[in-house]
């Protein structure tokens, strides 16, 4: 454990997304001082009519916002589905794309894009078909009766690796100059394209289910048990499973859909937060949630401002989140997973 | 009273793994199970801990108590990286919903369990680094936190050193006599079940199982009888009393 003292930590994981949400408002190609940005960002908040109509405005209430509102929420809710998973599979290497969901709502968008070409299509195609994808595993996983952890996260290997290959035989024929270019992109995520409708739409749903991990949080613990040990304890682990995996799904279907796939931060924020705050689910959703919002935004800080053309968030945060937990797992010694 | 009558179980309708068995306990009893590999007891255990549903017969629990039965696994199995105090808490999960976290009053019974079973001083320490023993009891606290009645406990000493062996045997026949619990436990050692319990469960298979008062049941030829092994059980007078030990006789 890093951090002991309890009442800085709070302070770290309230103050330090909103301490980036307002430094991240002036960042971007069109670069706005810190004090215009504030300006800004303040006197639309608190006056009724806004007078000003220039472009600084513009680019802070109608791109920046909304985008860094939703660079938040995705982050957060990876990186929470993140930690309810491997807390609840006992297993570091799982990541909230292992029952197959993200590939099942990327598949949805790609075909979207294919047949509609129409942004609201992609957004509802790919939320339903990441839906489909966890009822298709479940299907397999269920032999009589009953769903063992092991079998479903087998089935969803299995649904997640068909979805994968519907994925490229998508690619494969798709039109190499007109539509492919924009596949590719769109499946290494991005937030550029979000409207306030869009993130009205997304964000309850996202805040709800992490909201309903974070006060589920201390059975986690127990379900890292093991099953009979959570049966032992007088719970039923097949009920306490679903109230994982279904806020889980909600999650990855809906950043999936507005944002493409966005591997990694449910896979190393998770195992950094380990390594801050030990493995306790009571410590570790609240610094989970905190720690992924921080770091989506400033991925896709970067992601906007290092070169002319955005770089795809997929590439930042694999190559940032790998260098960074690398350097972590070092620093730990083999990381918080086998003793804390 | 506690009352395991006539239960029996099978994987498939034909196999039985043990039929009719016949307990029943008194508060305050400690129960041992005894018998080789592979005749049931731990599916006994299990069956007793509703993991597993019996074939036929049942279990009733007559008295005051609510039955609520308290399980402590063979602690090699887990990997919690939890202090001990979060162990123990965990303990408490019935009584907390599923949308809140322990508190004040349920670390204080935490606490006060690991107090009693003398390791409240590792209540900061993470339990996996814990030593075998040490484990083992905050095992056995986690099951008191959770208010129970009956005690089962898988193998309580396989993993243990001799020492511990005997630490964690007294420390179950102190909280079944101060909580009053009927205490299940299996084992593979007959001294253990001699040392401990008042009465003893014999597993030797499909159709010998006997239960009974310990010092009648374990007799050089049940256990004849069931590991199909030449026994002598000697006691030895010291300056405590009298201890029972089993010496296997080769050749």
């Amino acid at each position: 454990m890093l951090l002991r003292k309890k009442w800085l930590l709070n302070i770290l994981l309230i103050m330090g997304p909103l301490l980036i949400f307002i430094l991240s408002l002036g960042m971007g190609r069109y670069h706005i001082p810190l004090n215009k940005s504030l300006e800004i960002f303040f006197s639309e908040l608190f006056t009724a009519k806004p007078q000003d109509f220039s472009v600084e405005r513009s680019v802070i209430i109608n791109l920046r916002i909304p985008r860094i509102i939703l660079a938040m929420l995705v982050g957060a809710g990876l990186s929470v589905s993140g930690t309810a998973f491997q807390g609840m599979f006992k297993n570091p290497l799982v990541s909230p794309h292992i029952l197959g969901v993200s590939s099942g709502a990327g598949f949805g968008g790609v075909i979207a894009m294919l047949f509609f070409k129409n942004s609201w299509m992609v957004f509802i195609c790919s939320f339903l078909s990441g839906l489909l994808s966890i009822l298709i595993a479940f299907y397999f996983a269920r032999t009589k009766r009953k769903i063992t952890t092991l079998s479903l996260v087998v089935s969803g290997v299995i649904v997640g690796s068909f979805f994968t290959a519907m994925i490229s035989l998508i690619k494969f024929v798709a039109d190499p100059v007109d539509e492919l270019p924009s596949i590719v992109f769109w499946l290494m995520g991005s937030f550029s394209g979000i409207s306030y409708e869009k993130l009205s739409l997304v964000s309850i749903p996202i805040i709800a289910c992490i909201l309903f991990l974070f006060f589920f949080r201390w059975r986690i613990n127990i379900l890292s048990l093991g099953e009979e040990e959570v049966r032992a304890l007088g719970l039923k682990p097949e009920i306490l499973r679903w109230m994982v995996i279904i806020p889980v799904t909600v999650i990855v279907s809906l950043c999936v859909s507005v944002s493409g796939i966005i591997g990694w931060v449910g896979l190393a924020i998770p195992h950094i937060c380990r390594m801050l705050v030990g493995s306790d689910h009571k410590v570790l959703i609240p610094c989970s949630i905190s720690i992924g919002a921080m770091y989506m935004i400033i991925i896709d800080d970067i992601s906007r401002t290092v070169s002319s053309a955005e770089i795809p968030l997929g590439i930042l945060t694999a190559v940032i989140g790998i260098i960074v937990f690398g350097f972590l797992l070092k620093r730990s010694k083999g990381g918080a997973w086998n003793n804390a | 009273m506690l009352e395991i009558k006539n239960v029996s179980f099978s994987y498939d309708s034909e196999k039985y793994l043990f039929k009719n068995i016949n307990m029943h306990l008194e508060k305050g009893d400690i129960v041992s199970i005894l018998g080789p590999n592979g005749t049931g007891k731990t599916t006994l255990i299990k069956c007793i801990l509703g993991f597993l549903k019996f074939k036929t017969g049942e279990i009733l629990i007559k008295g005051d108590s609510k039955g609520q039965i308290g399980y402590v696994p063979q602690s090699h199995y887990l990997n919690a990286p939890y202090t001990s105090l979060e162990m123990v808490l965990m303990g408490r999960a019935k009584f907390i919903g599923n949308f809140s976290s322990p508190g004040k009053k349920d670390i204080e019974i935490a606490e006060k369990m690991l107090k009693i079973v003398g390791v409240e001083k590792l209540e900061n320490r993470i339990f996996n680094t814990l030593s075998g023993g040490e484990r083992q009891l905050i095992l056995i606290a986690r099951a008191l936190a959770s208010e129970c009645s009956v005690l089962v406990l898988d193998e309580p000493t396989s993993a243990l050193d001799f020492n511990n062996q005997y630490r964690t045997l007294n420390m179950i026949r102190e909280m079944a006599e101060e909580f009053r619990l009927y205490v299940i436990f299996t084992t593979h050692q007959p001294e253990h079940a001699m040392y401990l319990s008042s009465k003893t469960l014999l597993m030797g298979g499909k159709d010998f199982n006997y239960f009974g008062k310990t010092c009648e049941v374990i007799n050089e030829s049940n256990l004849k009888k069931i590991y199909g092994l030449k026994t002598k059980i000697v006691e030895i007078k010291h300056e405590n009393g009298t201890s029972k030990t089993v010496i296997p006789i080769m050749g």
